[in-house]
């Protein structure tokens, strides 16, 4: 019954001689919320583009709500929102005359969810799209992807232009669509302490695959940095040995072991 | 009430309804000059330059559609597509029958075949010049025409074939029509393919924006993807010279590579089409020049000087450009630059001048001395490319209006027969000046103790 909403099966993708993701294999479940992480250039726009079928893979395929990402129907892209991490807007426009336009091609959309938003996140609404602010664009292509109440959300680094209120702002909403839509969610970014805000799982995308996915609280909960030098019976290191991270839901740490953060989860991971 | 927000986008797409208005109104003055001085009938004219601008609307329509067909709305948004695909072809069958409706009305009798080639020749070297797929769309469209003008001109010969035609009915205007349908593959429908071919599309529309702001000159840019473009034989070359040829050459070298050179050539082709064009739909117009071939050629020789004095007055033409050529290691420093620099410019300028020049005086002599407007007009065009070089590094970032003088002068030296006396006066002029101002222009140059850099008084210090 709960079928996953993405599924990418042995997916390949190299741009010429550099291969990005290698043979990678990832399932989202309807509901989940999980923040994509991983250094500067090791694939994530790629992956997400690749998931959505803006990306032809050289081997494996993206399934999206069970259909193929490369030609999804009308019904799959009405169900889907999308943040790019440069806002494609039309920069003629003003904000109500692209959201006007959008509206008329989607079966639903949540036009007093719009108005609120716009009043709410300050939108000036009489001026060109251009003229706007960086985090202006942004805040406007968010409210887009929000409009139609889509069940699947792929944000790619989308608080990367705004300011720290603003980026609050925009977590409350998402906090408020995930609970009252269950919307499952994808989303990059760098912004940890956003991250830990959010993301109820977090996948960690390393040399090309999903080096490891799990809930975070539970990751924090079930990992202890160790000493150089320091083992535990039985366990294997969580990422490069060195970091000294070790990682067990029923272990007996010894006095030394100290709790981890996200930050260091994401050098020995990513 | 709104419009369609399809229509709305479009509408706002083109935000700059002065440009909007500026084609009818430029279409309409050459209607009147065409028939003032060619003694053409008015409403002839008048039909043929109309439909020249419906075509030209029907691209911007086509133009601004391909544009707003962003990928990933393409992608996700259902029924962007399509909806924009029938939007392209609804607009297509209009503009195509108006078209259509215009030549016949005139009475303008056009080879369809003709007809539908140099349109599509046309329009598909704008296109590609504009990284814009036009060409699918076009051949569509232009074929349409041309098939229509073609059952047209059947009916011409003989009371069988006119039959036939008319026996044909719909089918003949079915026929005419389905090339219309190939219309929809201009608008990609998203995926990895839509994804590459915009983001092309975006890098050089991005390239020509800055290039308008001046943040970047066309040396600049080009070298910035020197090091991929060089081959490892070539860049042995570039390593045996010395280091002011070294910097001259790098960065003039890719100005002078196959897509610059297609680019060239597609504008050259563009301009002979529009001539040949003309001749076509204006009937008399080529008994009134003395040749087809000299009245074009000419001017694009001087065309063709201005293009290459132009590419290399751009060299090292920002303060920072200047600042970085000065910090390369082996680059003189004072009058050992000058003089240099000197040497540099000169070579430029007569490269472009002999590239240019020569031809056209050999055309003229194996020609009949008839065509001395002609080769006078030619050599007004060209001999700014002299001063153009010699002018003093200091003032690089000046004088950009006189890069559209050759452009009117072209265009208004297009209908041959047409060239009033003023325009040889200015070429005569031009001329002048040019014997008279180049040495001037070198001894500054030479006098010069350190041109570079540009400095806060250079008008462009970017």
């Amino acid at each position: 019954m709960n079928e996953p909403l993405v599924t990418l099966q042995g997916l390949t993708l190299a741009f010429g001689p550099q291969t990005v993701l290698r043979n990678l294999d990832w399932r989202v479940a309807r509901g989940q919320v999980i923040g994509l992480l991983g250094r500067n250039g090791a694939g994530k726009t790629s992956l997400l583009e690749a998931l959505l079928g803006l990306r032809l893979p050289q081997a494996g395929e993206a399934l999206l709500f069970g259909e193929p990402a490369r030609s999804p129907s009308d019904d799959v892209r009405a169900r889907i929102g999308y943040v790019p991490q440069q806002a494609e807007l039309f920069e003629d426009l003003s904000a109500p005359q692209l959201l006007d336009y959008f509206a008329s091609f989607y079966p639903r959309w949540n036009g007093a969810k719009v108005q609120q938003l716009l009043a709410r996140w300050e939108i000036p609404l009489t001026q060109r799209i251009g003229s706007l602010s960086g985090g202006q664009q942004q805040r406007l292509s968010i409210i887009r992807a929000l409009a139609h109440e889509p069940e699947l959300l792929i944000l790619d680094e989308p608080v990367a232009a705004l300011d720290p209120l603003a980026r609050r702002d925009f977590l409350r909403e998402l906090v408020e669509q995930v609970l009252e839509r269950a919307t499952t969610v994808v989303f990059s970014t760098h912004i940890l302490a956003d991250l830990e805000r959010v993301a109820a799982e977090v996948a960690f995308l390393k040399d090309g695959r999903i080096a490891l996915q799990a809930p975070l609280d539970e990751l924090l909960e079930q990992t202890r940095c160790l000493p150089p030098g320091a083992t535990v019976a039985g366990l294997q290191p969580l990422g490069e040995a060195r970091f000294g991270l070790w990682r067990s839901a029923s272990a007996q740490w010894p006095p030394q072991a100290e709790p981890v953060s996200l930050d260091q989860l994401f050098e020995a991971l990513a | 009430m709104n419009p369609h927000p399809l229509l709305l986008a479009l509408q706002a797409r083109r935000r700059s309804w002065p440009s909007l208005l500026a084609l009818p109104a430029l279409v309409g003055l050459l209607a009147v000059g065409l028939t003032v001085a060619a003694k053409l009938p008015p409403a002839r004219v008048a039909a043929a330059l109309t439909a020249a601008g419906v075509f030209a609307l029907w691209g911007l329509l086509s133009h601004s559609l391909i544009l707003q067909n962003r990928a990933s709305l393409a992608q996700l948004v259902p029924g962007h597509t399509r909806a924009l695909r029938r939007l392209l072809l609804a607009g297509s069958l209009a503009s195509c029958l108006l078209i259509v409706l215009l030549l016949r009305g005139a009475g303008l009798r056009l080879s369809g075949l003709e007809l539908a080639l140099m349109t599509s020749a046309l329009m598909a070297a704008v296109g590609w010049m504009q990284a814009v797929p036009l060409p699918g769309p076009l051949l569509g469209f232009a074929w349409a025409i041309g098939l229509s003008q073609g059952i047209d001109g059947l009916r011409q010969h003989g009371p069988l074939l006119s039959d036939t035609v008319s026996g044909l009915g719909p089918l003949a205007w079915g026929l005419v029509l389905a090339p219309l349908v190939s219309l929809r593959w201009a608008l990609s429908a998203g995926g990895a393919t839509h994804v590459v071919r915009q983001q092309r599309r975006d890098g050089i529309r991005a390239m020509q924006q800055r290039l308008q702001r001046g943040e970047v000159s066309l040396g600049t840019r080009s070298a910035q993807a020197l090091p991929a473009r060089l081959s490892a034989w070539e860049w042995r070359r570039v390593q045996t010279q010395g280091p002011m040829r070294r910097v001259a050459w790098l960065l003039l070298r890719p100005l002078t590579a196959p897509q610059m050179l297609l680019q060239s050539a597609t504008v050259l082709l563009m301009l002979v089409l529009l001539a040949w064009l003309l001749g076509r739909v204006l009937p008399g117009y080529w008994t009134m020049v003395e040749s087809e071939l000299g009245a074009v050629l000419l001017p694009l020789f001087g065309l063709m000087a201005w293009l290459i004095g132009w590419l290399s007055s751009r060299l090292h033409n920002t303060r920072r450009e200047q600042a970085l050529l000065l910090l390369l290691p082996g680059v003189p420093r004072g009058p050992a630059l000058a003089r240099a620099w000197r040497r540099e410019a000169l070579g430029h300028a007569l490269r472009g001048g002999i590239a240019c020049i020569v031809p056209a005086l050999v055309y003229y002599l194996i020609s009949a001395p008839m065509r001395a407007p002609l080769v006078l007009l030619t050599a007004g065009l060209a001999a700014p490319v002299l001063l153009g070089a010699l002018r003093h590094p200091a003032q690089m970032g000046r004088g950009r209006w006189v890069m559209g003088v050759p452009v009117l002068l072209l265009l208004a030296a297009m209908p041959g027969a047409f060239l009033p006396a003023w325009l040889l006066g200015a070429s005569l002029a031009a001329c002048g000046l040019t014997l008279l101002l180049a040495p001037l222009f070198w001894r500054r140059l030479a006098g010069g103790a350190e041109p570079f850099p540009a400095g806060r008084y250079s008008g462009n210090s970017a």
